[in-house]
């Protein structure tokens, strides 16, 4: 068993002081005395929390009252000191180890009986395990890795030129220690080893660096606050840009306050304005007050991790601060700055990282660059009045499309690289020019990037033909399409696409659905053609409608029809449900204070989910009159906000409403003596009374639809036939209907008044009723054929 | 030690608390009486180990000739055993059976 260097001076020096100051005994209180020699001892005492001058006094108090008293001899191993050894000596060869090393000896020092040592210790606050645990971290920095390769946090040096502890031999130097009786091994290795030192031979045991007593924590320190110059990757990040960098620069060189901080949207790039002042620091690229700086990217999680007491955030703040204050010429970049306030507060205190910070901030040394956005500085930040006044603001905007191309041409080499692809000439303007216009909820050049970046990933999936250069292929017009429908869901179409042949038809599809209504299909299907060809203004929605008529003649169905034919979801209210004005609230979200603020409006949302919709507005003469309020805005600049602040955008949306307004006018009409027809000025009328003339004027057209009449009784007859008997095609039946019936149906079923919903009740209460006692029980169980007959006024069923 | 966590009302603070130490006990060093020790070695060890003058060594040496055991000082445990260790070293190194006890005070 070896002795390590650290506790063979301990030992010598408890016992010169033994010896010095005549006591009887070298006590286990002597040894941790001669603890207090040594600086790793001392250190992780202060972390535990005791103060060593105190015990330090303690211990002497005790010796001088108990162990003095001997002039005679040289003093003798106690008998617990005895035993501390041999428990050391346990402990190390139950541990397997080696080398005799401090803790070793501490721990035994713990397991005495009714030691005072012990009880000095405890009595500040210090425990057993705190201090070994300590210990065992402070050696641990000295050995590791980080410090032997990197100075980084000894800039000039100055802490290898600490020597070892100083030993103070206070006796004379002819007198040896350990003459007296102890366990013999560990006194005659101590003996050879003092004689070895004395010698000037260096018999180390490993691992016990002298020179390596640095910066304990350091390679915490890295975490926490890692340094740019060092980890950022060796790539281009910053294109353009200059008046924010100068500005940027500008204030850095400043004498005090020299502290810019970046506000922007979210992805303008201020981040990237950082690195891409790192770079040029790197490459000495930047005015001589900045030659030479240091960035350090401050990790607030990295400092929170592990503090559970009061104090010990504020220890390992410190801690970093004198690090870091070391270096010359400081920077530190924090990122979302507005997390500082609040952070490391114990709830109620009002100590947080930002009040620290403070003075660091005032003096001007260290200097530090933020970076937060607009909202978040808003809420957080400017609450703090005066961590804002030692800031400057610098404000990045959001580039234009030129500069956003410009940010995209030099990107684009790593991208290529990335993802093995060959960009398009002439695609970075499409995307830029693309993405400005279709993803509303975020910023350039940060979308632009995201539609490169996932094109080139959708390229390299979707290998074109191999080319001869091995590349997955070229990034195309076609490529950029289908991400962008991807990511915004809405249909995006280059010049040539092969979706126009489905508009040519779909009026005709339309129309075989829903009939008599040519002239609303037509406007319908207009809207979408003028945005496909590209004949819409800007800014306003694709078509807003205002359908008016009489009941069930297919208002509904139009809409229905055209979600599905263009492949859209249907985004239907029913405006009977918003008619107070509390309801209306839910549409666009609740005001503050009231419940349901946060859930955001009903109609908002769904336009979020699904910017390319075709919304239908039921029944809308009966909801309350603050929906026009709200519609006016709609119509006119397609964004509605809701209570959050938050925009949806209509600008593919078909706005569809219906209204019965003037479908009692029908009625009236209709008591005559004259069977006049809907008049469609007494319509018009009608409408004028019920809707305001601001909202009137912003429709594209109001459609009056026409009643039901004989030509449309026949087709709508047909259809709902036809949907019977595919409803019993599903259970095997097959079912014809013969003319009589029909006739019958048309007959029954035609109503001005009631349009097309009378056939279908005229269909369930006679046709259907005969029908469903033979499919349920009776021959029609199992399939078979069913023919509809009529005789006279009633219907027949032929099986 | 055990760590508690303060709970005042709702707030998360983990406070390490002070346990009372208790100091640890303290000894006293027993002689007892037997027939083989002569009086002057014991009154040596009391005068050498135990720090008595001539005068107090002799009374306590008589004490225990008399009364078969006395009490000579009170110690911390580690300092009464060894001197404890140290005077039956030395009584045994001149052949006396001498025999000192520590108990607790």
């Amino acid at each position: 068993m070896e002795i390590s260097k650290e506790v063979m001076e301990i030992i010598s020096w408890s016992v010169g002081y033994a010896k010095c100051n005549a006591h009887e005994f070298i006590t286990p209180e002597t040894i941790l005395l001669g603890h207090c020699t040594d600086k790793t001892f001392c250190e992780a005492f202060e972390n535990c929390g005791g103060d060593v001058e105190v015990l330090k006094k303690a211990l002497a108090d005790y010796l001088s009252q108990y162990a003095t008293g001997n002039t005679a001899n040289d003093p003798e191993f106690s008998v617990s000191a005895k035993k501390l050894l041999a428990f050391a000596e346990l402990h190390l060869t139950a541990s397997g180890r080696e080398v005799l090393e401090m803790k070793h000896v501490l721990r035994a020092i713990w397991q005495l009986k009714e030691s005072y040592a012990v009880y000095y210790m405890r009595d500040q606050g210090v425990d057993e395990v705190d201090m070994l645990r300590e210990i065992a971290e402070i050696q641990d920095d000295q050995e590791s890795e980080y410090l032997r390769d990197d100075d980084e946090w000894d800039m000039d040096g100055k802490e290898d030129e600490e020597e070892e502890p100083e030993i103070e031999f206070v006796f004379s130097s002819e007198a040896e220690p350990g003459d007296e009786s102890g366990p013999p091994d560990m006194l005659e290795q101590m003996k050879r080893l003092k004689r070895q030192r004395d010698a000037g031979e260096e018999d180390y045991p490993e691992g016990d660096n002298p020179s390596a007593k640095r910066n304990p924590k350091a390679s915490k320190l890295k975490d926490m606050i890692p340094c740019l110059n060092e980890t950022l990757p060796d790539e281009v990040f910053l294109i353009g840009r200059e008046a924010e960098l100068e500005r940027t620069i500008q204030v850095l060189c400043r004498k005090e306050k020299n502290n810019p901080l970046h506000i922007g949207e979210p992805g303008v790039g201020k981040t990237a304005i950082t690195y891409g002042l790192v770079d040029r620091i790197r490459h000495d690229d930047v005015p001589e007050p900045l030659l030479g700086a240091r960035v350090y990217a401050l990790n607030i999680g990295g400092m929170l991790a592990g503090t559970q007491y009061r104090g010990q955030f504020e220890e390992k703040f410190k801690k970093m601060m004198d690090a870091i204050s070391r270096d010359e010429r400081p920077i530190i970049y924090v990122d979302e700055i507005h997390n500082l306030v609040r952070a490391g507060a114990v709830e109620g205190g009002s100590l947080d990282l930002a009040n620290m910070l403070k003075p660091y901030l005032a003096d001007g040394h260290i200097r530090f660059i933020g970076a937060t956005t607009f909202d978040e500085y808003k809420k957080h930040f400017e609450k703090d009045r005066s961590m804002v006044r030692r800031f400057q603001n610098i404000e990045v905007k959001e580039p234009s499309v030129s500069e956003t191309v410009e940010i995209l041409e030099g990107l684009k080499e790593s991208y290529e690289e990335f993802h093995n692809v060959t960009y398009e000439e002439g695609i970075l303007e499409y995307i830029a020019t693309m993405s400005a216009k279709f993803i509303n909820d975020r910023f350039l050049p940060d979308k632009a990037i995201d539609i490169l970046d996932e094109s080139g990933a959708y390229r390299r999936l979707h290998p074109e033909k191999k080319d001869s250069d091995g590349t997955a292929g070229i990034v195309g017009k076609d490529v950029v399409n289908a991400v962008l429908t991807s990511i915004c869901r809405v249909p995006v179409e280059s010049v040539e696409s092969e979706d126009d042949a489905g508009l040519e038809t779909l009026e005709e599809r339309i129309r075989g659905n829903v009939f008599g209504q040519d002239e609303a299909v037509k406007q319908v299907v207009n809207a979408i053609k003028f945005s496909r060809a590209g004949l819409l203004e800007e800014g306003k929605p694709l078509a807003s409608l205002l359908f008016v008529g009489p009941t069930g003649v297919g208002k509904t169905e139009i809409a229905k029809c055209l979600a599905k034919e263009l492949g859209v979801k249907l985004v239907r209210f029913d405006m009977s449900e918003y008619s107070t004005e509390s309801t209306v609230s839910k549409l666009i979200g609740a005001s503050a204070g009231l419940v349901g603020y946060e859930e955001g409006g009903l109609l908002t949302e769904e336009i979020r989910k699904n910017p390319s919709s075709v919304l239908l507005l039921d029944e809308i003469e009966k909801a309350n009159d603050r929906i026009y309020n709200i519609l006016l805005q709609v119509m006119d600049y397609a964004t509605l906000t809701d209570n959050q602040g938050r925009k949806a955008d209509f600008r593919n949306v078909v706005i569809i409403m219906t209204s019965n307004a003037g479908a009692e006018m029908l009625g009236k009409m209709s008591i005559g003596f004259r069977q006049v027809s809907l008049n469609d000025t007494a319509i018009a009328d009608a409408v004028k009374q019920t809707f305001r003339p601001e909202f009137r004027n912003r429709l594209n057209k109001v459609v009056v639809f026409r009643e039901m009449d004989e030509e449309m009784a026949d087709l709508v007859v047909g259809k709902k036939l036809r949907e019977l008997s595919d409803m019993l095609k599903k259970r095997g039946i097959t079912f014809t209907a013969d003319k009589a019936a029909k006739e019958l149906l048309k007959k029954k079923g035609v109503s001005r008044e009631f349009g097309a919903r009378e056939i279908d009740r005229v269909i369930r209460n006679e046709v259907k009723s005969l029908l469903v006692d033979d499919i349920l029980f009776g021959k029609l169980k199992n399939g078979g054929k069913l023919k509809l007959a009529a005789k006279g006024e009633e219907f027949l069923v032929k099986c | 030690m055990a760590e508690k966590e303060k709970n005042a009302g709702s707030s998360a603070i983990k406070e390490k608390p002070k346990e009372k130490t208790k100091e640890p006990k303290q000894y006293q060093v027993i002689m007892l009486n037997d027939d083989f020790t002569t009086m002057e070695f014991v009154v040596e060890i009391l005068m050498d180990i135990f720090g008595k003058d001539m005068k107090s060594a002799t009374e306590l040496m008589l004490l225990v000739h008399r009364t078969g055991r006395a009490a000579v000082g009170i110690y911390p445990y580690d300092i009464a055993t060894s001197k404890v260790e140290k005077a039956l070293a030395r009584a045994k190194q001149n052949g006396f059976p001498f025999r000192m006890l520590v108990e607790e005070a």
